[in-house]
């Protein structure tokens, strides 16, 4: 098949008018039926052969072709009566509104007319010069909304009656109910320059065509009848909606020949309206819909196109695509962080394409005669022709093999694919990775490469795609490959690092008293892939210290303050501080990973974080940290001070309630008294916490693996412990201040107090976890906790929302090389990028520059 | 009072001359329909007398550095 390529400009839509309707028209339809009981398609009934056939036997009338071959045609009911079309409703009352109800001029007058001539023609030129077709046109919306209050026509001094519609179709002048024929007659009667003013090209779009006469007929093709399997035939919801306006139509027809009283006609007239108006949209506001017998509502036009399963959004946008696959992820820190673990049966089912040329003739034909994975599953040919590789025909295909044929052969390590997991919120949520086949079901990724995909390992599953020309393949290789992306577009932060057991690892190696034996060194070392030892050894031993440094690139230079002294790499020897994650995970506080790419490149960078992550993994199994509720048991010294704090807090408390009833409490600037209470028992209240925090982390060292996990950053912190072995705290409230509402006497439970000020009875939990709350503090907490829930859900949802919209606004736009901002249409967004020109993902670099 | 014409958080606006708008609408490969537009009511426009068509310079300050922007003055 030859195709023939056309930059489509624009679309234009217009109307069909009764005329072009009935030249479209193959056969005008006048028997609301569909079969003859020995099964055949009724002459002029809604299955029509001349409408196209659908049964393989049949042939055409119209066209002569077979169910494949032809298209289907368009055929038409003449309605006895004109029925409104309900879609448009809203544009026949505009137009009613802006014309004379007598001349049916435009109500302006022929001064206006000519001013707002010229308003439009500006208006339109300016938009055309922007690009920008699609856009409101102010000048006459403004104008349309002025001429509803016009009050008598400027051009034959009628004064106009009040025009009243009411959806979906109706309209009353004055008292008077306008009919469908009326209404035709008036819009007929605008004149096109008038028309042209309120935005209708006449040239495509007459508004009489609204008001219908004749209603064309899909093909069959668009409804076609299925057989059960009982044999019986079942139409489709659109077929059915047209026996039923025919079939009114028909009665309609009887009724006026016979001379049957008005109101009867009346009556169906109505119907047919009904029926019309439901057969474009059975979902109208304001009428019920048609139901099958069944109490199912029909499916018609504006339910095939509209929403979440309609054409659009559905087949549309939404459609499948090949060389892609779907499945659940797990982890595997084997594996590069660029690279991802597809299952066998994936990559022997997806293909790459192998173009032939003179040069590789040999190698495609040696590769085409493979039996066994990686093999080629098809050829290709000069023709455009995709012939599947078969025992029988192989042979053959091998014999013919030229230059321009392609072979889709089975994927391999190292092909090059895209890795994405929705919601697709930015661009890292594709990237592409190198393909590292595997035995197992599920796709592999390393930990480090999950943050940008907010990807875990609970179920979640990807999708990956394999790009198919040389032209993607490069631009996905050194655009979105997963070490380009390891700093943040946003702020330069670094968003793929190690985390977890991978920063307690380098945490306790990198410690100043760490040393280890020649065969823990060589196992650390090797597990990274490095066969050298350290250089220097104290006493047979190396340093937790030397053995990192065998990860850093040679000739590495860094210094950045950390706590109260320095972190220093002097010429690829770590000397000084402790490789934690403030040093090495993800955020801004990193910049050792900006260091040396500054130096040594992405790739170094990359060699680094994957060798280290094996590395510490090692050391952290090697070292072996576990926790358990031991950690977060107290000792006596500290259950005693415990104790006394909490003991004195509460004494405190009751001191300032004392005061505060006996008047006697000092009032705080700009609040009431009570309110100073309430303050100054909050301060209080927290200072008890701080003062729990302060001892734990006195008398709690790093064989406390709880402290150590906070300490290395790779989990919760000192807060949360204090939480479980010491007491909860002060319960938050939405509001910011204690709890106190919940039963109806102001007192959040009723085991409280009416009046109780005290810290327990708003919300203070002075029991950790371990020890376990008392009723009422459970209940604090769930009321702490609920709000917590219900005010996180919003905050998403709406900052979600937001960011959507943000991103759709933006997502078209991009920068020039003179680092302007510009739209599709070459308009000028911002004139330098930021104002400053300033990307984000090298900011670190230049830092590093200047030291 | 507060003024929407003197006030100092809105940067500096001027018109500029024809043959500075024409060679700075080139350095962009541009024409004026490409621009950002401003009302021609608008207390800037006004203050400085702009008619529809003029181009409108704003010397912006974002992070201490400042940079040119530019407007097409339109009528409402
Ligand atoms: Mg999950
Ligand atoms: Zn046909
Ligand atoms: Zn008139």
């Amino acid at each position: 098949m030859s195709m023939q390529a056309e930059v489509i400009k624009q679309i234009k839509f217009g109307i069909f008018s009764q005329d072009q309707i009935k030249k479209l028209s193959v056969a005008k339809l006048t028997v609301p039926d569909t079969y003859n009981e020995d099964g055949y398609p009724i002459d002029g009934g809604l299955l029509d052969q001349r409408l196209g056939v659908i049964d393989p036997g049949l042939v055409c009338k119209t066209c002569g072709g077979r169910a494949k071959t032809c298209p289907g045609h368009f055929g038409h009911i003449e309605l006895v009566r004109p029925v409104i079309h309900s879609e448009f409703a809203k544009i026949i009352n505009m137009l009613l509104q802006a014309t004379c109800q007598k001349c049916h001029r435009i109500l302006l007058n022929n001064e206006q007319i000519g001013i707002f001539k010229e308003a439009m023609s500006k208006e339109i030129e300016s938009e055309v010069a922007a690009g920008d077709l699609a856009s409101d046109k102010h000048a006459e919306q403004a104008m349309l909304k002025k001429l509803k209050s016009v009050k008598k026509c400027p051009h034959c001094q009628t004064v106009q009656e009040k025009l009243k519609f009411s959806m979906p179709t109706y309209f009353y002048l004055g008292e008077r109910r306008l009919k469908p024929d009326e209404i035709r007659d008036m819009l007929a009667k605008i004149n096109d320059d008038d028309l042209t003013l309120i935005g209708v090209d006449p040239r495509t779009s007459r508004p009489e065509a609204l008001v219908l006469n004749a209603l064309l007929v899909p093909p069959v093709d668009v409804r076609p009848s299925i057989t059960l399997e009982t044999g019986e035939r079942s139409e489709d919801d659109l077929t059915h909606k047209l026996v039923d306006i025919m079939r009114i139509n028909q009665r309609l027809e009887q009724n006026i020949n016979a001379g049957a009283p008005q109101i009867i006609i009346d009556d169906l007239w109505e119907l047919l309206q009904y029926h019309v108006t439901t057969y474009f949209n059975n979902e109208t506001s304001g009428i019920p819909p048609a139901r099958h017998r069944s109490g199912r509502a029909l499916k018609t036009i504006a339910q095939r196109l509209k929403g979440k399963e309609g054409r659009f959004r559905y087949n549309l946008s939404g459609k499948r695509v090949n060389y892609s696959a779907r499945t659940v992820i797990s982890v595997d820190p084997a594996i590069d962080i660029d690279e991802v673990g597809v299952p066998s049966a994936i990559a022997e089912k997806l293909t790459v394409p192998f173009y032939v040329t003179e040069w590789n003739l040999e190698a495609a034909k040696k590769l085409l005669e493979r039996n066994e994975y990686p093999m080629v599953l098809n050829v290709v040919a000069l023709d455009g022709k995709r012939k599947r590789i078969l025992d029988t025909n192989k042979e053959e295909l091998i014999k013919e093999l030229k230059p321009g044929y392609i072979l889709e052969r089975q994927l391999r390590d190292g092909d090059i694919a895209l890795f994405n997991r929705q919601p697709s919120l930015h661009r890292i949520s594709i990237m592409a990775h190198r393909v590292k086949v595997l035995p197992g079901k599920t796709f592999r990724i390393t930990y480090p490469a999950t943050a940008p995909y907010n990807a875990d390992f609970d179920g979640d599953e990807m999708n990956l795609h394999i790009p198919q020309t040389l032209e993607a393949q490069a631009e996905a290789k050194y655009l979105m490959a997963v070490q380009n992306q390891i700093f943040s577009p946003r702020d330069g932060a670094v968003i793929i690092a190690n985390g977890w057991d991978g920063v307690i690892g380098t945490y306790l190696l990198t410690q100043d008293d760490s040393y280890m034996t020649k065969e823990d060194a060589e196992h650390l070392l090797s597990t990274a892939g490095i066969r050298e030892l350290p250089k220097h050894s104290k006493n047979g031993m190396y340093s937790g210290k030397s053995v990192f440094s065998m990860l850093l690139p040679k000739g590495l230079d860094f210094e950045v303050p950390q706590g109260n002294g320095k972190f220093v790499i002097k010429d690829g020897e770590l000397v000084e501080g402790v490789v934690d994650k403030k040093m090495y995970g993800e955020g801004r506080s990193n910049k050792l990973f900006a260091a040396i790419v500054m130096g040594y490149g992405f790739a170094a960078l990359q060699d680094f974080l994957t060798k280290s992550s094996r590395l510490s993994y090692a050391f952290t199994t090697l070292f072996g940290v576990t926790i358990g509720v031991k950690e977060y048991m107290l000792t006596e010294t500290l259950a005693k001070d415990k104790e006394s704090t909490l003991a004195d807090t509460q004494g405190r408390v009751k001191g300032l309630i004392e005061q505060y009833k006996s008047k006697k409490l000092e009032p705080l600037l700009g609040l009431t008294l009570r309110q100073s209470l309430e303050q100054t028992i909050m301060v209080e209240l927290d200072l008890a916490r701080g003062k729990a925090i302060q001892m734990l982390n006195k008398n709690t060292d790093e064989s406390n693996f709880a402290m150590l996990m906070a300490n290395s950053g790779a989990r919760a912190n000192i807060l949360n412990m204090e939480q479980m072995s010491m007491f909860l705290g002060q319960q938050a409230t939405r509001e910011g201040g204690r709890i106190k509402r919940g039963y109806y006497t102001n007192r959040v439970v009723p085991h409280i107090a009416k009046n109780d000020s005290s810290s327990g009875a708003h919300g203070f939990v002075s029991n950790g976890f371990v020890d376990g709350l008392t009723p009422i503090e459970m209940i604090m907490h769930a009321v702490g906790g609920r709000g917590t829930v219900i005010q996180k859900g919003l905050l998403t949802q709406r900052s979600g929302y937001l960011q959507r919209r943000l991103a759709n606004a933006l997502q078209d736009y991009y920068v020039l090389h003179d680092n302007s901002v510009r739209d599709v249409n070459n308009n000028v967004i911002e004139t330098i990028y930021g104002g400053d020109a300033i990307d984000p993902t090298k900011v670190e670099f230049s830092k590093q520059k200047k030291e | 009072m507060l003024s929407k014409r003197e006030h100092e958080l809105v940067p500096t606006h001027k018109v500029i001359s024809h043959s500075d708008a024409n060679s700075m609408l080139a350095s962009f490969g541009i024409s004026v329909y490409n621009l950002p537009k401003i009302l021609v009511d608008d207390p800037q426009a006004k203050k400085l007398g702009a008619k529809a068509g003029d181009i409108i310079e704003i010397e912006r300050e974002d992070f201490g550095k400042s940079y040119k922007y530019y407007r097409h003055v339109v009528e409402r």
